[in-house]
C-alpha cells in the first residue's frame, strides 16, 4: 500500500470538487470492502481516497408509489436487504444484498461501490439492471440519469468520467403482476464469487396468461454484467412453460461472453447460464403462482 | 453418542467435560498471540520473496533500499552461515540436509520455488519496511520450470538440484543426479501368484491437489539478539525446543544461547514445525541491534510455508469372491515440492497395514519440483493413501455385491497382525470401529429419494495414524493452597492444557481447575519434542502421570512426618494420605502441601517420557452426499466420524478432534487446491482458494470407541491426526453410490463432477427440484 | 533365537529372506551375527563410523531401540525399517 491523503466532504458539491481536483487520482470510499483490500494489496492506486459516508445524499433510503425506490450511493447492503419495500417489490436485489460477501460484508459494502467496482460477478448488478434500475451520477458539468446496464464498461471500468460521482440508485414502481429472482452459482454454500449468476423478472399479462414484459441479466460470464436480449424477446408474449423456459436459457448463451479463470472454464460458464436461466425463470413463475415465494 | 469397551475403571475426572484452561483468555481477547508482542524499540521486517518458480539469481542490489528513510537493516544469503556440508537437519523422514534447509530459508544463488525469500529488510514501520523491500533489485535468469512431479522423473527433466542423487531402496545412491530423491520398496510375499489366485483385480490412478493447512493465524516471529549473544524468539510454534534446534543448526550458535518462546497458536497442523520467518527475523535484529518483528500476509502463508504433498498413486488391489484381500500393488509419486522430504514412507505405510494383505509389493518416490517445500499436514501421507486404497476398496465391494462395511471387516488388520514393514500392531481397535459403523443408525438409515436432479449416495472409509510417543518433560510445583502448577514443554494447540491438567487432577485428588497448566518456554522446562504426531496426550499426559507417581512419592515421606509414622506405612488414594492399618490416620494432600515448608521445604517433581509403545487409532466415517447432476455441487449432507480413541481424556475435545479433522478431510475432497500456471500459484488467497465453512457442512456426529491402548495410562491414544485419512475416499465413494460415476483426482469440484458426469451434454431439466443456485 | 524383520529391498543380501532367526542376546550382539553372515549387510545398515543408518530405525517389538545393548529375549523380534515422518518433524 502507498500513502494516500483522505477527506471527508459534507456535500455533494464538496465531493466533486475534490474528485475532479485529484485529476482522476482520487478513488471514493464507502463502505471500502473492495477499495481497502485492492490498497492494500497494491491492485489500486489512489493519491486520494474521498470517504462518501457523511453526505446525506449518499445515504437516502427510500420509497414512495410515484418514482419507486431511491437508495444512496453509499447506503450498506444489510440496511437495503432490511428495508420492507426492498423485499416486497425488488426480490432479486433483495436476494442479492444478502448474497455478497458475508454478513459482515454486508454490514459494510454498498450498493454504489458493488456497481463502481464494476466486478463482472458483482452480485447486485443483475438484480439492478432487471429492477430497470438508473444511477443518478453528478460531476462538474452537472446531474445525468444512466440505465445501470450501461453504467460497467468492462472488468474495473464504468462510465463515470473523472470528477464524476454515483450520488444514487433510482429504481422504478414495477407494474402491478411483476415478480424477480436473482440466482447465482458458487463453489460454496456462501462467502464466495459467482462463477456465474442469473436475475430476471417478469410483468405477466394476467388476462392472457403470458409474458408482457421480462427482463433476464446475466452476471460473471461477460467483461460486464450483461441483459440476455434473445431470451427476453423469445419469451415475451409466451406463457411461462417449462418448453418456453427451456428455449429461453439456452438463448440466454448467446450473450454470454464469458473467460476461463481460476473460478471455471467458459464452457461450464455457458453451461450454468442455462441451468441458472431456467431455475430463475422457474423460480420468477413460482412467485407469480404465488407459491410461497410469491411477492408482490 | 458413545460406545465404550469396559475396561473396569472408574474415573473422577477423566471423561468428563470441564471448561477448558485456556478458554477465558481465548473468547476474551487476551491470549497472547505472537502478533501481540511489542518490544521497545522494535523494528519491522519484511521478506522480499522471488516472482520467479526457478531462476538463477545474477544480482542483489541493495543500495536503493539502504537509503530508504527508516531503513535499519537489509539481509541477503551472504548473511546466513554457509552450510555446504552434507550433515542432516534432523533424523526420520522429512530429515532435510542442512544446506536445503538454509536456502528453503533464503535462496542462495538460485531460486526454486516462488515465494522463495531472496532478501529480508528491517525498517522503523511496517509501512517502510514494505516501501524498502520494494526498492531492493533482484536479477534473475530465469530457468525451465518443473511444476509436475511425473513429469519430474523424466529422465530429460531439466535438474533442480545438480548435487541430488536418488536414494535407492538399499541406501544406496544413483550415479546420475535426477528430481528423485528418494526411492523406498515395501515387500512380502509372491506378487504375481497373489494376483493370480485373485478372482477381481482392480486397478486405478488417483491424482491430489496441493493442498494447505489453512491455519488462520499466519506464521509470525518477534526476535531480539542481544549484545551479549543471546538469542530470544516469540513465535507461534508448534515445538520450541524443535523452533531453538533449527535456529542453532541454521545459525551455527549454541543451543543455550537462544530462548524460544512458544506464544498461543492459531492454528499449526504440522505447518508450524519449520521454522522460516524465524531465523530470518534474528539477523535481522544482530544486525540492527533492536528487536525485530515480522508476519507474513495470506499470499505469503501460501507460497513462503509448507503445503501438504500433492500426489500421484496407482493401486491395484486383489481379491477372492470371499472377500479376501489376496494381492496389491501400489506405485505412490509424493512431491516434496522444491526441496526432498515429501512424506511418502508413512503414505506407503498407511496405505496397506490397515488390512490383512499376504502378497504386495509398494513402490515410493519422494520427487522435487519448483513448488513450496511441503511439510507435515495432518497425518501426513494418509489421506492421500487412502483416498487410493479406500476407493479401490470400494469397487471390489461394488463388484463383488459385498456390503463395503463387511469387506473391510473380513480384512482388518488386528493385534498381533504386522504393519507392511514387519512390527506387529499390539492391541488396535479397527475391527470395534468397523462394528460401530455397521451397526450405527446412520450406516442403516434409508436416503433420501432422488429430487430432480438431486441424487444421493452414502460412502464409507477407514484409516488410522500411528500414535507417536517420542519425548516430554512434565514438571509440578505446589502452591500453599493445594493447588498445582503443571509445567509442560508441549505446545497448546487443541486444549492439551485441559486434558493434561485433568490426568494431574485424577492422580492427585484435585479438580481440574485446581492445576493450573502452564506452556513454558525453553529455558524453563526440560526437552520436549513438538505437538505433533498425536502424541501430545499419549506422551506428555503419560509425563503429567508419571510426575504424578513421583509427586505422591514425595509426599508420602511429608505426610508420614506429619502422621507421625513411617512412610511405608503410608498409603494414597482419593486426594488423602493415611495409615494403611490405622486409616482413621489420615490427612489430605492439600494439609501436606500447606506444610510442606515445616517438613523441609518445597518438592518438585518430574515426569519424563522418552519412548512408549506406538498407539494406533483406527477410525472410519460415514458420509451421505446430494449431488446436483446439472452443475456438479455436491453437499454434505449427513456426516458421521467414528473412531478407536482409546480413552477419551476430554470427550469434547475429542469429539473437536473428529469434527476438524472431517471438515479438513471434506475441504480436500471437495474445495482445496493450489493452482499453478507455470509454478506461478493462482490463488494464494481464501477466495480462490476453499476451506469449507460452516454453511458447507453439517453437524458432524461422533462415536468415540475406547479400546485401551497397549501402553501408558487410562489406555488413552492420540486422536488429532486420524480423522483426515478417511474424509476424502469417503465422499468419493459417496459421490459414486449417488451418480454412479468415479472420480480419482482431488479436488472433486463441481466443474471436475460436472465433467465427469458427462459435461456439456447434460441438458438443463425440466422438473421442480433442486433449487440451490 | 531373536527374529529379524529385514526392510525389504535387503533380500538381495539375505538371498531373498524378509526374515531371519538370528542369534544374539543384545540388538548389538543380534546385529553383529547378522552382517557377519551376509556380505554386504554392513554397508546396508551402518554408516562408515559404525552408526546406523541415518534413514534406518530399530524396534524391539514396537518400540523404538536406540540402546544397541538393549537384551533381546529369545522369540522376541528385532525389526529394521526407514525411519518415518510423525507428522511432527520440520523439513
Amino acid at each position: 500500500m502507498e500513502a494516500f491523503a483522505y477527506a471527508a466532504p459534507r456535500t455533494v458539491a464538496e465531493a466533486v470538487e475534490l474528485l475532479v481536483g485529484a485529476n482522476g487520482s482520487a478513488r471514493v470510499l464507502a463502505g471500502g470492502t473492495d477499495l481497502i483490500p485492492q490498497l492494500q494489496e497494491g491492485r489500486r492506486r489512489a493519491s486520494l481516497v474521498v470517504d462518501v459516508k457523511r453526505i446525506p445524499d449518499l445515504c437516502v433510503l427510500d420509497w414512495n408509489p410515484e418514482e419507486g425506490l431511491t437508495i444512496g450511493a453509499a447506503v450498506p447492503c444489510a440496511q437495503v436487504a432490511a428495508f420492507p419495500r426492498v423485499q416486497q417489490h425488488y426480490p432479486a436485489l433483495h436476494t442479492a444484498c444478502t448474497l455478497i460477501g458475508s454478513v459482515m460484508v454486508q454490514n459494510r459494502a454498498s450498493l454504489g461501490g458493488n456497481l463502481c467496482n464494476a466486478a463482472p460477478s458483482a452480485d447486485s448488478v443483475p438484480p439492478l439492471i432487471v429492477h430497470a434500475a438508473e444511477a443518478v451520477i453528478t460531476g462538474p458539468g452537472g446531474t445525468r440519469r444512466v440505465p445501470v446496464e450501461s453504467v460497467c464498461t468492462g472488468p474495473g471500468q464504468t462510465c463515470l468520467a473523472p470528477g464524476e460521482l454515483l450520488v444514487r440508485l433510482h429504481l422504478p414502481v414495477p407494474p402491478p403482476h411483476t415478480a424477480s429472482a436473482y440466482l447465482r452459482f458458487t463453489p460454496r454454500n456462501e462467502m464466495d464469487i459467482a462463477v456465474a449468476g442469473v436475475a430476471a423478472a417478469v410483468t405477466l399479462d394476467p388476462a392472457e396468461g403470458t409474458c408482457a414484459h421480462v427482463r433476464v441479466a446475466l452476471g460473471a460470464v461477460a467483461p460486464t454484467p450483461v441483459r440476455a436480449i434473445a431470451a427476453e424477446e423469445y419469451l415475451a408474449g409466451k406463457p411461462l412453460t417449462d418448453e418456453h423456459l427451456r428455449r429461453a436459457a439456452q438463448l440466454a448463451v448467446e450473450a454470454a461472453k464469458p473467460i476461463s479463470d481460476v473460478r471455471g472454464s467458459a464452457e461450464y460458464r455457458r453451461h450454468l447460464v442455462t441451468v441458472l436461466t431456467f431455475r430463475t425463470l422457474r423460480a420468477v413463475r413460482d412467485r407469480l403462482a404465488g407459491g410461497p415465494a410469491a411477492r408482490s | 453418542m458413545k460406545v465404550t469397551e469396559k475396561n473396569g475403571h472408574e474415573y473422577r475426572v477423566i471423561g468428563t467435560r470441564p471448561i477448558r484452561h485456556d478458554g477465558v483468555d481465548k473468547v476474551t481477547g487476551r491470549a497472547q498471540f505472537g502478533a501481540d508482542v511489542r518490544l521497545p524499540g522494535m523494528l519491522y521486517g519484511q521478506v522480499v520473496r522471488s516472482p520467479y518458480p526457478h531462476a538463477r539469481i545474477k544480482s542483489i542490489d541493495t543500495r536503493r533500499a539502504q537509503e530508504h528513510p527508516g531503513v535499519r537493516a537489509i539481509i541477503t544469503a551472504a548473511d546466513m552461515p554457509a552450510l555446504d556440508t552434507d550433515a542432516v537437519a534432523e533424523l526420520g523422514e522429512g530429515a532435510i540436509e542442512l544446506k536445503y534447509a538454509s536456502q528453503l530459508i533464503m535462496a542462495r544463488d538460485k531460486v526454486v520455488y516462488q515465494g522463495q525469500p531472496v532478501a529480508a529488510v528491517a525498517a522503523t514501520t511496517r509501512q517502510a519496511a514494505r516501501d524498502a523491500a520494494r526498492l531492493i533489485e533482484v536479477e534473475y535468469e530465469p530457468l525451465p520450470v518443473v511444476e509436475d512431479a511425473l513429469a519430474a522423473m523424466d529422465p530429460g527433466a531439466p535438474l533442480i538440484h545438480a548435487d541430488l542423487y536418488t536414494v535407492t531402496p538399499g541406501g544406496g545412491k544413483a550415479e546420475q543426479p535426477s528430481n528423485v530423491a528418494k526411492h523406498i520398496q515395501y515387500e512380502r510375499g509372491d506378487l504375481e501368484a497373489g494376483f493370480a489366485e485373485a478372482d477381481v483385480v482392480i486397478e486405478r490412478e488417483f491424482r491430489t491437489a496441493m493442498v494447505h493447512q489453512g491455519y488462520i493465524e499466519p506464521q509470525n516471529a518477534t526476535a531480539s539478539w542481544e549484545a551479549d549473544g543471546r538469542l530470544t524468539v516469540w513465535t507461534s510454534t508448534q515445538g520450541a525446543f524443535s523452533a531453538r534446534e533449527q535456529l542453532a543448526q541454521l545459525l551455527q550458535i549454541p543451543a543455550g544461547r537462544i530462548r524460544v518462546i512458544p506464544m498461543e497458536v492459531g492454528g499449526g497442523f504440522g505447518g508450524k514445525i519449520q521454522v522460516y520467518l524465524e531465523p530470518i527475523a534474528a539477523l535481522l535484529s544482530r544486525k540492527a541491534g533492536r528487536p525485530v518483528k515480522m508476519w507474513m500476509s495470506r499470499a505469503e502463508v501460501f507460497t513462503g510455508t509448507g503445503p501438504g504433498s500433492p500426489t500421484y498413486i496407482r493401486c491395484k488391489l486383489g481379491a477372492k469372491r470371499s472377500g479376501a484381500l489376496v494381492a496389491a500393488q501400489l506405485y505412490m509419486v509424493y512431491d516434496a515440492g522444491a526441496f526432498p522430504g515429501a512424506p511418502v514412507g508413512a503414505g506407503a505405510v498407511t496405505a496397506l497395514s490397515p488390512y490383512r494383505v499376504p502378497n504386495f509389493r509398494i513402490d515410493g518416490y519422494d520427487v522435487v519440483t519448483n513448488k513450496p517445500r511441503v511439510q507435515s499436514y495432518r497425518a501426513p501421507g494418509a489421506p492421500q493413501a487412502a483416498f487410493a486404497v479406500e476407493t479401490v476398496l470400494d469397487e471390489i465391494a461394488e463388484s463383488l455385491g459385498m456390503d463395503p462395511v463387511e469387506l473391510r471387516l473380513k480384512n482388518a488388520s488386528a493385534e498381533g497382525d504386522r504393519l507392511v514393514y514387519g512390527t506387529p500392531f499390539n492391541r488396535i481397535g479397527f475391527r470395534e470401529v468397523l462394528e460401530a459403523v455397521r451397526d450405527h443408525p446412520h450406516y442403516n438409515a434409508p436416503l433420501p429419494e432422488r429430487r430432480g436432479p438431486y441424487a444421493f449416495g452414502r460412502g464409507v472409509a477407514a484409516g488410522f495414524w500411528f500414535g507417536g510417543s517420542l519425548t516430554s518433560t512434565v514438571q509440578l510445583t505446589f502452591n500453599p493452597d493445594g493447588t498445582v502448577n503443571l509445567i509442560t514443554g508441549s505446545v497448546d494447540l487443541s486444549g492439551s492444557r485441559a486434558s493434561l491438567a485433568m490426568i494431574v487432577a485424577e492422580e492427585l485428588g484435585l479438580e481440574p481447575h485446581e492445576v493450573k497448566p502452564i506452556v513454558a518456554d525453553t529455558d524453563t522446562v526440560g526437552y520436549t519434542d513438538v505437538t505433533g504426531g498425536s502424541r501430545t496426550t499419549y506422551a506428555t499426559g503419560t509425563a503429567c502421570w508419571r510426575a504424578c507417581q513421583d509427586a505422591i512419592a514425595q509426599l508420602k515421606v511429608r505426610a508420614a512426618q506429619l502422621l507421625e509414622a513411617d512412610p511405608d506405612a503410608v498409603t494414597f488414594g482419593g486426594g488423602e494420605f493415611w495409615l494403611w492399618e490405622e486409616p482413621q490416620y489420615r490427612i489430605s494432600l492439600k494439609e501436606v502441601v500447606a506444610n510442606l515448608q515445616k517438613t523441609g521445604g518445597p518438592i518438585v517433581a518430574k515426569g519424563i517420557v522418552n519412548k512408549l509403545k506406538m498407539a494406533p487409532a483406527f477410525g472410519a466415517h460415514i458420509v451421505d452426499v446430494g449431488v446436483d447432476l446439472e452443475t456438479g455441487k455436491v453437499d454434505i449432507v449427513r456426516y458421521t466420524a467414528v473412531q478407536d480413541v482409546g480413552k477419551a481424556i476430554h470427550p469434547t475435545a475429542v469429539e473437536g478432534q473428529l469434527q476438524g479433522g472431517a471438515a479438513q478431510g471434506i475441504g480436500w475432497a471437495l474445495f482445496e487446491g493450489y493452482v499453478f500456471d507455470g509454478g506461478v500459484m493462482r490463488n494464494p488467497n481464501f477466495l480462490d482458494y476453499r476451506l469449507p465453512t460452516a454453511l458447507d457442512l453439517p453437524m458432524i456426529d461422533t462415536v468415540l470407541v475406547e479400546v485401551p491402548a497397549s501402553d501408558g495410562p487410562y489406555g488413552v491414544r492420540g486422536v488429532g491426526e486420524t480423522p483426515i485419512v478417511p474424509p476424502i475416499a469417503a465422499v468419493a465413494n459417496a459421490i459414486a453410490r449417488a451418480t454412479g460415476v468415479r472420480i480419482r483426482e482431488l479436488p472433486m469440484s463441481p466443474e471436475r463432477v460436472w465433467r465427469a458426469l458427462g459435461g456439456a451434454d447434460q441438458p438443463a431439466s425440466d422438473d421442480q427440484a433442486g433449487e440451490t443456485g | 533365537m531373536p527374529k529379524v524383520w529385514l526392510p525389504s529391498p535387503m533380500r538381495d543380501v539375505t538371498g531373498g529372506q524378509h526374515t531371519l532367526d538370528i542369534p544374539g542376546k543384545t540388538v548389538r550382539e543380534v546385529l553383529a551375527n547378522l552382517m557377519a553372515r551376509y556380505p554386504g549387510a554392513r554397508e546396508r545398515l551402518l554408516r562408515e563410523d559404525g552408526r546406523l543408518q541415518p534413514h534406518l530405525v530399530l524396534l524391539a517389538g514396537d518400540v523404538q531401540v536406540d540402546d544397541w545393548e538393549t537384551p533381546l529375549e529369545p522369540g522376541s523380534e528385532l525389526v529394521i525399517t526407514a525411519a518415518l515422518g510423525g507428522g511432527c518433524r520440520p523439513a
